[in-house]
């Protein structure tokens, strides 16, 4: 991944975290990181605490964003929320959001799908 | 946030009060689904999950806890899947704990929420024990006509998810339109089996049928292929008398188990089994690392007919022996041992010899002798060491083909019940129904044979050579006989006919 991709990355998530707030999430942390992975934003949302990954396909990318999002990758948010939990000591309802953003040709196009997945899907 | 729900499980044919605990907390989203769930009842997460969505309520975030218990009983089926819904949506406060802690309930989801039917529910609903417990009672629509033969408990129909909890909501009412009174069965036919009148000739063959009905007999019928054999046997459940309210209940239950129940109304006739002679042991007997019913446990209170009996497995043959003499099915497992009743009535019915020709035109047999030799050993074993009638069926004549008058099979059920009746009498003390049942022990001493006939009787066993088991048989079928012909006493007629129920063998 070369530096430009890493910074378009950054911009994207920008963009989504505004769009979240604008939904009414409050912002806790970003790229939050453990030794098993990253999760790019970290908000409650009405109580619940929400762990959310911004995927960016490309134009040219293959099949959904959503798809994109692997078994693995899952696993890897699971177990770093599980540390967010316990590093920041937080006893609330979780759950995983994912937000995925598509360039439609120049335009993004964002899609929120909350609760996507849960530890039953791993 | 803990709830507290029941329902009921099936333990091979009998039915196990489950309560069904949820705890919901927070953390990260899960939901697991412990106490010996078998695949079908851990699928049920996904049912669950989906119904719940579909049904309009939010399925809760954070970590979903569902225990089933007793924790050391398997869980086998989706019949869980409403009380565990049920558990979630209390524990999230959609309704209050306390009521759904008095509630049971039965059903297996469909993702949209509708209730959809599930295997055994009177079983289960008889494990609920105390109708007082109980705020209320909820099965599927399409198990109700038969969960309502349990007396005593107050049952609503639950439609779908939403249409439970929203009856739950307004204080659980009964549901509309629903008499509440207790089903009653529908009055005994001689069902849609076919009719003694139907079948020409055979007037021995009858006779027998008639005796082993009125005596509880089991009844080997020899002859070749084509002379009416399966056709006697098929019509044997319309002569023996209808099926009491405590049968009925028995073979109710066994067939919903195992889910061979016919639209979900209950069993008013006596069963007609008739296993494949390729079945297995396990597919008679009944078994399984789940031990399930087989052919003899659907044939409970009915008849077991075994056509082609010789050519049965051996080890299918034998396993036969204790249950024919106990009624019951006894498997043991690790932890448990499974009762599968099986009071059946056995009819047993095979060729002379492979071709089926021997015996009755010779001169077409085409068997070898050895043929004939290893077929006879397979015939006579142990098990029909134990078949009181044994008779030979020869090709009708051309005279009794249209022959008019034939006794219809409830004229015949008439004389049976009448019968039966003398016997239920006679052996209330030794808690026998039947001639067949009586323990060998005090049969000659219940048998009010007239002193004569004691003389005939010592006589046939030093001429004819009889066994003391033969003497026994011999003993029962003409105590029954005397039965049909109403007469107190066994005198000499009686014992005559019964000597045609029996061949070289025995």
């Amino acid at each position: 991944m070369g530096r430009d991709a890493v910074d378009r990355g950054r911009a994207v998530e920008r963009y989504v975290e505004a769009y979240l707030v604008r939904r009414g999430y409050e912002i806790l942390a970003r790229n939050f990181q453990s030794r098993f992975g990253e999760i790019d934003l970290v908000a409650e949302d009405g109580g619940v605490l929400a762990f959310i990954e911004v995927k960016y396909r490309g134009p040219q990318a293959y099949g959904s964003a959503l798809e994109s999002v692997s078994r693995r990758k899952r696993m890897r948010l699971v177990r770093t929320g599980r540390y967010y939990l316990a590093k920041t000591g937080t006893a609330k309802a979780c759950r995983f959001d994912i937000v995925t953003v598509d360039n439609d040709s120049g335009r993004y196009l964002l899609r929120l799908y909350k609760n996507a997945f849960n530890l039953n899907d791993l | 946030m803990l709830a507290k729900t029941y329902s009921a499980i099936l333990q091979g044919v009998e039915g196990r009060l489950v309560q069904v605990e949820v705890d919901v907390s927070r953390g990260l989203p899960v939901f697991e689904l412990v106490g010996l769930p078998d695949a079908a009842v851990r699928e049920s997460r996904n049912r669950v999950r989906a119904a719940i969505k579909n049904s309009g309520y939010q399925f809760p975030l954070g970590r979903v806890t569902v225990n089933l218990s007793p924790a050391g009983l398997r869980k086998v089926g989706a019949g869980l899947d409403l009380p565990v819904a049920l558990g979630i949506l209390a524990a999230i406060g959609a309704f209050s704990k306390d009521t759904v802690t008095r509630i049971a309930s039965f059903g297996e989801l469909s993702l949209d929420g509708t209730v959809r039917a599930v295997v055994g529910i009177l079983s289960k609903v008889e494990a609920l024990g105390r109708a007082s417990r109980w705020k209320a009672v909820y099965v599927p629509p399409a198990n109700l006509m038969e969960a309502e033969l349990s007396a005593g408990i107050r049952l609503q129909a639950a439609t779908s998810l939403r249409d439970v909890v929203d009856g739950i909501l307004a204080g659980c009412p009964a549901s509309p339109g629903r008499k509440r009174e207790p089903t009653l069965l529908a009055p005994a036919s001689t069902g849609n089996v076919g009719d003694f009148a139907d079948i020409w000739g055979q007037a021995l063959a009858k006779r027998a049928m008639e005796i082993a009905a009125a005596g509880g007999h089991n009844v080997l019928l020899i002859g070749p292929p084509g002379v009416g054999k399966s056709m006697l046997a098929s019509r044997m459940p319309g002569i023996l008398p209808p099926l009491n309210r405590q049968e009925a209940l028995e073979v109710t239950r066994i067939h919903s188990a195992v889910g061979v129940l016919q639209g979900g109304s209950p069993v008013t006739t006596r069963p007609f089994r008739a296993p494949h002679h390729t079945t297995t042991p396990v597919g008679l007997l009944g078994g399984g690392p789940e031990p399930r019913p087989g052919e003899i446990t659907l044939a409970h209170r009915g008849v077991l007919f075994m056509d082609e009996f010789a050519e049965f497995r051996r080890d299918v043959i034998d396993g036969l022996r204790q249950p024919l003499e106990d009624g019951v099915v006894v498997l043991s497992r690790r932890s448990m041992s499974f009762r599968f009743p099986a009071r059946v009535m056995l009819v047993a019915a095979s060729n002379p010899c492979p071709c089926g020709q021997w015996g009755f035109a010779d001169e077409r047999c085409t068997c070898h002798a050895g043929a004939r030799h290893r077929y006879r050993q397979r015939l006579y074993g142990p098990v029909t060491d134990r078949i009181d009638l044994q008779v030979r069926m020869s090709p009708p004549t051309a005279g009794e083909m249209h022959n008019g008058a034939v006794e219809s099979s409830s004229d015949i059920r008439k004389r049976v019940v009448a019968a039966r009746l003398r016997q239920r009498e006679r052996w209330a003390r030794q808690e026998a129904l039947t001639n067949a049942e009586v323990p060998s022990g005090g049969l000659e001493a219940g048998c009010e044979v007239a002193a004569s006939t004691v003389r005939l009787l010592r006589k046939l066993v030093e001429t004819v050579g009889l066994s003391a088991r033969g003497y026994h048989r011999l003993l029962r079928v003409s105590r029954t006989v005397a039965d049909l012909d109403g007469c107190e006493g066994v005198e000499d007629r009686h014992v005559y006919e019964a000597l045609h129920y029996r061949l070289e063998n025995g």
